[in-house]
């Protein structure tokens, strides 16, 4: 092995000898050089701002309600601490039908009065307090509150006991920090309040982006810049016959060289990768160690283009073909990924099945980009049967919707399809509904949309039983309306312009009576069988249970500790599945949800949950997730499957599950054989049949170095998917899948043949 | 053990050329001679004749189109026989971020040496090639000369049993070049086969014991310089003394070619003897008649004109 790492040690000698090399360490060293000054400091969050409200009319209507009782309460006392217009002005709000007439130029003064009250010492009063649980902390700071405490400790002790006091309402986070960025320790931002989880994204964010332009992209090409003249060199006539003379293999020479050359790129990328964790440990206190594993994956990136340089060298033994032809290869690798992407986001993904209905004669589809469509047989196409979006300009096709269309359910008995769209809406004002409405599709030949009665506010989920009764859950609870209700929705109006929110409602409130509180987003499932409705919110599983007068209590509910973000929720007969965004599915008997404890499954690895659904009896669940992998299993015979294909939406039909997948399929399968039973393929329009004969294949086969950066984000952010556009914790939405492992084997594979067929070169030919 | 060094038999090397590979350049042909353990051989022949194509082949640089080829008994080419051969290859390239003496540790290395043994034979070697002072510079500063010495440097390095120089005193001067030729007859004394491609007939000439002659790859001849000088002209040149008349009387039966008169008695003629024969009975004629021969001797052509000779000869459209 002497000769070789002697050669090996060379080459290192040799990127040691470039200008180069030296030239980005020095760049490098003043990049960190420029970071390391900056300083993070944090302080405990002591303010209050709209933003911390997560449910305005639970809020309003607590306040209210302490205000108009006799008994001290925090809102009487609050109210007391900030006069009487703020009494007023809490009084003066009025509700319709349990909906809450509330405009925007309300919550400013709302807002400044809570903030304002919160400086003041006696924010705190034992009798207001007296029914409020307090936890230890806030015990621990009344009982340490004195004249010497300061401004900053009253404020965070009052914050704490606001926090307690609506805590279904308000989301006063106690990781959220005040935070402000320092540089040398002189220049100051002013703070302002980040949680924590959104301080740490945020730096992981920024990191990525460091990392795929000045590591993935500018080291890289300067990587090859620096070492493509060293294969051509050792090849070249008078060198290759001196070191061919020696006792060594012409191959594993070669690759001794490839290798040496693979150290120039991860000395660079060690040097920065470190110097960069380092500052940031030691700096900001922030110990990614994630970030050093990027050293590999830019070192593989890096061996990709090197592979086509060194392959050059030893035909052409010339430094500038190898660069020449490097450049053209990382062209060609980014227009195949740049043709499939486009046609992806603009003509294929909106097209997407995502949803699927049965109907009394055919079958209809949600499109991702919220487009109803129905089958139709004699011409083996889909047809638009509603589009939701006509009369927008979204460009081609439209891009991936920021809506999600929420059903559709079927009425077999009336032949119509009711759905409602809602739109997302960043942060906490999810108060007004969104100006989501119910759609209404009845069947004349064509489906014809109407509007419907307007949805309670916040209506996520809607179930319709057989007899037409449509059952909502929004986040204040549940409510249903008969099939002869849902059509005469009327909103409130003002000289003839409807409001986006009040007015009169025709859903009847079926509790549970108590606020549950719930935040969007939240996942339910409904059992067919019994009625009852599973909600998860804010890591909190609830089963609520059907009364005989059709009024919904809470059973029983279990706390997930150490659990983020939203689940998918599948329920039927004694099982609910619940799938949780860090890929972890359990299996709880409902009569066992109180204790927690279920089946644990990990069926696709870290990826999140898209859809869960269960077949009317009960016995088979189904759950795809955002990667694609669709997961069966069946209660009863307790089998788990897979269903192969890049799946993008399932349902389950009588004793089938309908899949889709290849964009516009749908191919029914048997529940127990898994057999395929027939299928809805339309014949291929233009795009389709280039997409799938000669982008996707070629992209298949080519090396993918650009998605390489999905590996880094996937390292930094630690998430596989990433949701397009807003509504990001909402699982519903449709999201960019990472593809870790499928660049990684693909790339190793191109790495493996290019450097086979140099060897192969080399050994055949004279030198 | 076998007794040669190289061994080749028969040995062929074609090359396709050209767009489709359809030019078909016969290198060597059909290529056959040995070369002693011990000796110092070598192979002449004017520019593209396919010296360094055999060399190549020997060191399994170049694959052989036919024929057999045996380096220090094993077939050429072969990686255990390369540990055993030194090489200097024409113009060749030391890459410029090495010094004298880290070129040393990087060629001894591929040898299989370790640092030690390189630190310890380096600089004695260095100073054996009249580099001495220069082991700590880059190569970058070297003359051609100061080159082709550290050349010689790395393929001695490793202490081989067979030296295949290429063209070994390119670029360096008349000193240097009497420096290296005596450093060779040394290493042939030491027991090392030195084979030496060279156009530089002078070099051959004063150091080989046996060498070939290449012209358009074949070879046309081989042997001790002297056998390659030979001339085989018809003539023997005698100095004799005696009466003209005797003389001629003499050698009546073949053809005198030139008569000189000398001092006194004393003639030098120029006599057709095709052969051993010939020549005996040219003895036998002059002695009979009391005629006393000084000196006999054939003339030689000096290994320049042999060369010419061959290369013109190859070069006549009669003869190719």
């Amino acid at each position: 092995m002497r000769p070789y790492f002697t050669v090996l040690i060379d080459s290192f000698h040799e990127a040691l000898a470039s200008r180069v090399l030296w030239i980005l360490i020095v760049l490098s060293t003043l990049f960190l050089l420029l970071l390391a000054p900056i300083g993070i400091s944090e302080d405990r969050a002591t303010g209050f701002n709209r933003s911390n409200v997560t449910n305005w009319p639970s809020l309003i209507k607590k306040l209210r309600s302490q205000i108009d009782s006799d008994k001290p309460s925090p809102g009487k006392h609050i109210a007391s601490l900030s006069g009487d217009e703020f009494t007023k002005l809490i009084k003066g709000i009025q509700f319709t039908d349990n909906q809450l007439e509330i405009s925007r130029d309300l919550i400013p003064p709302i807002e400044k009065a809570i903030y304002t009250s919160l400086d003041r010492e006696d924010f705190y009063d034992e009798q207001s307090w007296k029914e409020i649980t307090l936890s230890k902390e806030v015990q621990e700071l009344i009982k340490n509150s004195s004249k010497k405490s300061s401004k900053d400790d009253i404020k965070y002790r009052n914050r704490l006991l606001l926090k307690a006091a609506y805590r279904n309402e308000l989301n006063l986070d106690s990781s959220t920090l005040e935070t402000s960025i320092s540089y040398l320790g002189i220049i100051e931002t002013p703070s302002f309040a980040i949680s924590s989880q959104m301080l740490d994204m945020a730096i992981r964010l920024i990191l990525s982006t460091i990392m795929s332009v000045f590591v993935g992209a500018f080291a890289v090409f300067a990587g090859i810049l620096v070492t493509a003249p060293i294969i051509p060199r050792t090849f070249e006539a008078g060198a290759i016959d001196l070191l061919l003379s020696k006792p060594v293999s012409r191959s594993l020479l070669f690759l001794t060289k490839f290798l040496g050359g693979c150290l120039f790129i991860l000395l660079n990328a060690s040097y920065f990768i470190t110097g960069l964790w380092l500052i940031l440990g030691l700096r900001l206190g922030i110990w990614h160690h994630q970030l050093l594993y990027c050293i590999p994956v830019f070192l593989f990136l890096f061996a990709i283009y090197y592979s086509v340089s060194a392959f050059a060298g030893v035909v052409w033994k010339n430094s500038i073909v190898c660069i020449v032809l490097s450049i053209l290869f990382w062209g060609l690798c980014f227009s195949v990924g740049l043709s499939k992407v486009f046609l992806e986001s603009n003509f294929l993904f909106p097209e997407q099945i995502v949803k699927i209905q049965k109907t009394n004669d055919s079958v209809v589809a949600v499109t991702q980009s919220g487009k109803i469509l129905q089958w139709e047989d004699d011409l083996n196409e889909w047809s638009v049967a509603i589009n939701p979006n006509s009369g927008r300009n979204r460009g081609p096709g439209g891009p991936p919707s920021k809506e999600i269309v929420i059903g559709p359910v079927y009425d077999k008995n009336k032949n119509e399809l009711i759905f409602i769209q809602r739109t997302f809406r960043r942060g906490a004002f999810d108060f007004s509904g969104g100006g989501s409405e119910l759609s209404i599709g009845t069947w004349a030949g064509n489906w014809q949309k109407n509007t419907g009665a307007k949805p309670p506010v916040g209506t996520s989920w809607i179930y319709l039983d057989d007899e037409g009764t449509l059952t909502t859950v929004s986040i204040n609870g549940i409510s249903q309306i008969n099939s002869k209700n849902r059509a005469g929705g009327n909103g409130a109006s003002i000289l003839g312009f409807k409001l986006p929110f009040g007015g009169k409602t025709a859903y009847e409130p079926l509790g549970p009576e108590f606020v549950i509180g719930l935040i969007p987003p939240f996942s339910a499932a409904m059992d067919k069988e019994s009625g009852d409705i599973v909600i998860y919110n804010r890591a909190k599983l609830h089963l609520l249970v059907r009364g005989p007068e059709g009024k919904y209590t809470e059973e029983s509910s279990f706390h997930y500790e150490d659990t983020k973000g939203s689940t998918a929720l599948a329920f039927g007969g004694q099982n609910i599945l619940i799938a949780f965004s860090d890929g972890k599915v359990l299996q709880i008997d409902k009569n066992n949800l109180a204790s927690g404890i279920g089946k644990e499954y990990h069926p696709a690895g870290k990826s999140e949950p898209y859809l869960a659904a269960c077949s009317d009896d009960g016995q088979h669940f189904g759950i795809l997730f955002h990667d694609g992998t669709m997961w069966t299993l069946d209660t009863q015979s307790k089998q788990t499957d897979y269903l192969s294909g890049d799946i993008s939406g399932f349902t389950f039909a009588d004793d089938e599950i309908w899949v889709a997948d290849r964009i516009n399929r749908i191919t029914k399968y048997g529940l127990t054989d898994k057999n395929k039973n027939g299928e809805y393929n339309p014949n291929p329009d233009t795009v389709l049949t280039i997409y799938w004969y000669g982008i996707k294949p070629l992209h298949t086969i080519f090396p993918k170095p650009g998605e390489l950066g999905n590996v880094v984000r996937y390292l930094i952010m630690e998430k596989e998917t990433v949701a397009l556009g807003p509504g990001t914790n909402e699982l519903r939405t449709s999201r960019e899948s990472m593809d870790i492992w499928s660049p990684i084997i693909n790339s190793t594979i191109f790495i493996v043949i290019m450097l086979g067929i140099t060897c192969i070169y080399i050994e055949r030919n004279d030198m | 053990m076998s007794e040669t060094a190289i061994e080749v038999d028969s040995l062929v090397k074609v090359y396709n050329e050209g767009l489709f590979k359809r030019n078909r350049v016969e290198a060597l042909s059909s290529v056959s001679f040995k070369v002693e353990k011990g000796s110092i051989f070598g192979l002449l022949g004017p520019n593209g004749a396919g010296k360094t194509t055999m060399i190549k082949v020997l060191l399994g640089l170049v694959r052989k189109s036919g024929g057999h080829a045996n380096l220090l008994g094993k077939p050429a080419g072969n990686r255990v026989s390369r540990k055993q051969v030194g090489y200097l290859p024409e113009n060749h390239r030391i890459p410029h971020h090495l010094t004298g003496d880290s070129a040393l540790f990087y060629y001894g290395g591929l040898s299989g040496l370790s640092r030690a043994d390189v630190k310890r034979l380096g600089p004695v070697l260095m100073e054996r090639v009249g580099l001495g002072k220069w082991g700590a510079f880059s190569v970058k500063k070297y003359s051609k000369g100061m080159l082709q010495r550290l050349g010689m440097a790395q393929a001695m390095l490793h202490k081989p049993k067979l030296l295949i120089l290429d063209e070994p005193t390119d670029g360096v001067d008349p000193v240097g070049r009497n420096e290296l030729r005596a450093l060779m007859k040394e290493l042939r004394d030491e027991g090392t086969t030195i084979f030496i491609n060279s156009h530089l007939l002078q070099e051959i000439e004063l150091i080989c014991d046996r060498a070939a002659i290449l012209v358009h790859g074949k070879l046309r001849r081989q042997g001790t310089i002297a056998e390659i000088t030979e001339r085989h002209a018809p003539n023997i040149e005698l100095e004799v003394a005696g009466e003209e008349a005797k003389i001629r009387e003499a050698l009546s039966w073949t053809t005198i070619e030139s008569y000189e008169p000398l001092d006194g008695e004393l003639k030098r003629i120029s006599v057709t003897a095709n052969d051993a024969i010939a020549t005996n009975r040219c003895i036998d004629s002059l002695r009979k008649q009391d005629i006393t021969i000084v000196s006999l001797t054939r003339p030689r052509d000096s290994l320049e004109d042999a060369f010419i000779n061959i290369v013109n000869a190859t070069s006549a459209p009669n003869q190719e």
